[in-house]
């Protein structure tokens, strides 16, 4: 979880990205192997550098209560040694190439990439699958590692924005897992043991939860043939992904308040949303960017620029397996978030009366695409698009995304706003400073 | 100063364009009449183009009461021009598509957009309209101010923040780069309308600024659509001061003898150490050497400080060491985010690296792999059009020359464990500390 925000947009645009008589169409392949490994390689021609990004399916999710963290714990685990290579050597392997590593956790998935020169194509692999695959687990690096990760959750408690997220999860849901922070809380951190690591290293890291993508200037055909002499041979059975249990609908306001040793205020809203199977989504993610992406945002505009009750706005609505939340957050110099909260269900009963205008919805459609064509055209971006959307939906998805993000109509913005934005029924949490001014 | 004559655009205009390959040539370069500087690069690029200006309005050549202005500044000419107003202005930005990426830095103030090449001129005529035409409206500024403080006084709430201005302010006790690019509460609450009318009226003017153009357009077609979009900027010199600034801050920003404390607390769960030392300008011969100094010291997870700080005694999450490329003398500055309980044990070992650093050259292995290192980010970042665009125009507003681009890969090769040492026994000596974070229990 070193980057911590879930993926918001994710597609890839075949052809669609590519002018004409521009560069040629990249090669998208496709294959599950044998043992049951996905490899999926695109092409871009005339890219200097190539991205292999292993996606395994498990996340914090996939944890029971008292392992909550687990997941994250391995991560940081996974590049600490293996029976071929001590500590510090996947990272001086990396960087003697002349590039770089990387891996994060959210709810549904954990992945590993690196990003190197397009020469070193075969070398970051093979880095890649020993990790994966062979794992160490030395019971001295797990102790230290444990103090790094425990630090890392103070960083997270320590910036208000991204605390306040988390903290909004844990009060809008009950019984779902995404109510747990991706990352563990200090006691489950502390008290995990190296051989439930271990055990849930061995459950979930097996050649069928992976899907390994390599994007960039390398051949697609010579990409998956690398990856079939280098994973081919990866035999481990895993354990199937559990079925979370059913979220209720919230039934009321609920609210969570913290006093801290701050000067500004932070809140943030909260109301489910649709998953990533619901055609709802595609509507909620233009609504999205019609109230908080962008400068001309209708309520980046109206709340911060006109009525002044927030001087930091953002909305928010990750793609998820299970319905995640649509966040509104903010920071307002006001000591509490109450002047804010009420402008926004304002804001909110006024777009349930008469959702969008037809130059507000071909802002955010034309917005969005512009940011998915941007990420896509480095060897990053798209290897983390397609790698997400095999993991949490199919490959399909992200052939599909902007048709589906074109076709999206404001009749369908507003019934995705009065169905999931109930003004009466949504989560709230607040950062406040311990001494009003 | 190296420039290719108006006549070239000619010549380029009439040779075939180059052929979209991998090995791409350098940019185009031309410096027009008005004194804007303009680069143009001809790349396949999925049918995108990328245009960054940059304009040499930031921290550095801020008066001693404006701290702030830069950004304020840019912040306030987003919000409406002479001839539209903010929600027309916020709405065509967007209707661009990859929205505008406007940052401020020490030395320089970056205007980015990505768009389809067949968007370009509408682009560039809207970038040419924010900065040329603002209408800065005084409830614009009061919106703006509050945005401001209330992002000021976000960063002072964050101990990692808190401890790199902290550090910094040490360092440079008179020069310019103590001020914090968002300013302070006292100066971003006093800046006045005419303050940053004048301030736009003496930076936005055509030789302050390089304008760079990247993608899936011809370079002779590009020069030519900026040319004519950026035809309204001012032509007048930079003030004296500013000018002067480059032969005198060497005495404003001299080199300390002795090493400085601050300690600040916060209630938060963590603390951050951050440790900076004066370094160099970017056009100094010693550049490239601190450059691999600082990557052997902190760059990356194979780096001393990550190994010793995190691998090996487990005192940290993040911790690392920087050495930017900056028109005046950077610095190096190793930070560290800990338990509180640890400060002093996470600052022991950091200094105890450095010390080793100037003690003895390191191994031969380990300056190649910081030489690999710094120039494979190199190329890794000029995957992405927006900063292919920027960087030749960056080192070109810094005073290297737009050519380091090309040449920084070959200057840190040639970085041996020698120079290394040099440069931390020169460098490396007295460092500012600021420790931002909860008492200790």
């Amino acid at each position: 979880m070193r980057r911590s925000t879930v993926l918001f947009l994710l597609a890839f645009l075949l052809g669609g990205a590519l002018g004409p008589g521009g560069a040629q169409e990249p090669v998208l392949l496709h294959e599950v192997l044998p043992n049951g490994l996905r490899v999926v390689a695109a092409e871009l021609a005339g890219s200097p550098a190539v991205t292999v990004d292993a996606w395994v399916r498990v996340g914090s999710r996939d944890e029971p209560d008292e392992l909550n963290g687990a997941a994250h714990f391995v991560e940081h685990m996974l590049f600490k040694g293996t029976r071929r290579r001590g500590p510090g050597d996947f990272a001086r392997e990396v960087e003697s190439l002349g590039g770089w590593a990387n891996a994060s956790t959210a709810w549904d998935y954990t992945h590993y990439y690196v990003v190197v020169p397009a020469g070193a194509f075969r070398e970051a692999l093979d880095i890649l699958a020993d990790a994966l695959a062979n794992a160490a687990f030395d019971p001295r690096e797990v102790e230290r590692e444990r103090t790094v990760v425990l630090q890392e959750l103070s960083l997270i408690r320590d910036t208000p924005a991204r605390y306040a997220v988390f903290k909004l999860y844990e009060t809008a849901y009950t019984v779902h897992p995404y109510r747990r922070p991706v990352g563990g809380s200090v006691e489950t951190v502390r008290r995990v043991t190296r051989d439930q690591l271990v055990g849930f290293y061995r459950a979930h890291y097996g050649p069928r939860n992976v899907t390994v993508v390599v994007a960039g200037g390398v051949p697609a055909r010579r990409a998956v043939e690398e990856a079939r002499r280098t994973l081919g041979g990866w035999r481990r059975p895993v354990v199937p992904r559990p079925v979370a249990p059913r979220e209720p609908p919230l039934d009321r306001v609920r609210r969570a308040v913290e006093l801290r040793d701050v000067q500004v205020t932070t809140f943030a809203m909260g109301w489910v949303g649709p998953d990533v199977r619901d055609e709802d989504h595609y509507a909620v993610d233009v609504l999205v960017y019609a109230l908080g992406r962008g400068r001309g945002a209708r309520w980046v505009r109206n709340l911060r620029d006109r009525r002044r009750v927030v001087q930091a706005l953002s909305v928010s609505f990750p793609t998820a397996k299970d319905p995640p939340l649509v966040v509104v957050s903010g920071a307002t110099q006001d000591p509490e978030e109450s002047r804010a909260e009420r402008a926004v269900l304002e804001e909110v009963r006024e777009l349930r009366e008469r959702g969008l205008s037809e130059d507000e919805l071909h802002r955010a459609k034309t917005l969005l695409e512009a940011e998915v064509r941007a990420e896509l055209h480095t060897s990053r971006g798209t290897a983390a698009s397609l790698g997400f959307a095999a993991t949490v939906a199919d490959l399909d998805y992200h052939g599909t995304y902007l048709d589906n993000v074109r076709a999206v109509t404001r009749d369908q913005v507003l019934q995705v706003a009065r169905r999931y934005l109930d003004p009466e029924r949504y989560a709230v949490v607040a950062v406040r400073p311990r001494r009003n001014p | 100063m190296r420039w290719v004559a108006l006549v070239a655009a000619v010549l380029v205009a009439l040779a075939r364009p180059a052929p979209a390959s991998q090995e791409v040539g350098e940019p185009v370069f031309w410096r027009l009449r008005s004194g804007l500087r303009v680069l143009a690069q001809e790349l396949p690029a999925a049918g995108l183009v990328a245009v960054a200006v940059l304009v040499g309005a930031a921290p550095r050549v801020e008066g001693p009461s404006q701290a702030g202005i830069s950004i304020l500044t840019r912040e306030v000419m987003l919000q409406g021009t002479t001839r539209r107003g903010g929600q027309d202005l916020a709405e065509a930005l967007d209707s661009l598509g990859a929205s505008l990426r406007a940052l401020t830095g020490p030395d320089h103030t970056e205007w980015t957009v990505l768009v389809p090449a067949e968007h370009v001129d509408q682009a560039l005529e809207l970038l040419a309209e924010v900065l040329t035409s603002p209408r800065f409206a005084p409830e614009d500024l009061e919106a703006q101010r509050r945005v401001s403080l209330v992002r000021l006084r976000q960063q002072r709430d964050q101990p990692q923040s808190r401890a790199v201005e902290l550090a910094q302010s040490l360092l440079y006790p008179y020069h310019p780069y103590r001020n914090p690019l968002l300013g302070t509460p006292e100066t971003v609450a006093r800046l006045t309308r005419e303050d940053l009318v004048r301030y736009h009226a003496t930076f936005y003017t055509a030789p302050n600024i390089v304008v760079s153009v990247a993608g899936e357009l011809p370079a002779p077609v590009a020069v030519a659509k900026v040319q004519r979009a950026f035809s309204d900027l001012r032509t007048s010199d930079l003030p004296a001061r500013v000018k002067l600034l480059d032969s005198v801050e060497g005495a404003l920003a001299h080199r300390p003898t002795r090493r400085r404390d601050v300690r600040e607390t916060q209630q938060t769960a963590g603390a951050w150490v951050a440790v900076a030392y004066l370094g160099v300008s970017v056009r100094h011969p010693d550049w490239p050497a601190l450059r691999v100094a600082a990557t052997v010291l902190g760059g990356g997870m194979a780096s001393r400080l990550f190994q010793a700080v995190r691998e090996r005694e487990g005192l940290a999450y993040a911790v690392g060491a920087g050495f930017p490329a900056q028109r005046g003398p950077a610095a190096v500055t190793l930070t560290a985010g800990v338990d509180p309980s640890t400060v002093d044990r996470a600052l022991g070992a950091m200094l105890r690296e450095v010390e080793d650093l100037r003690a003895r050259p390191p191994a031969l292995e380990e300056v190649a792999r910081a030489r690999r290192r710094v120039a494979g980010l190199h190329l890794l970042d000029h995957e992405d059009l927006r900063r292919r665009a920027f960087y030749p125009a960056w080192y070109e507003l810094v005073g290297a020359g737009y050519r380091f681009d090309r040449q920084v890969t070959e200057l840190v090769s040639r970085v041996t464990p020698a120079d290394v040492q040099r440069v931390a026994r020169r460098y490396l000596e007295h460092p500012a500390v600021a420790v931002v974070g909860p008492v200790a229990p």
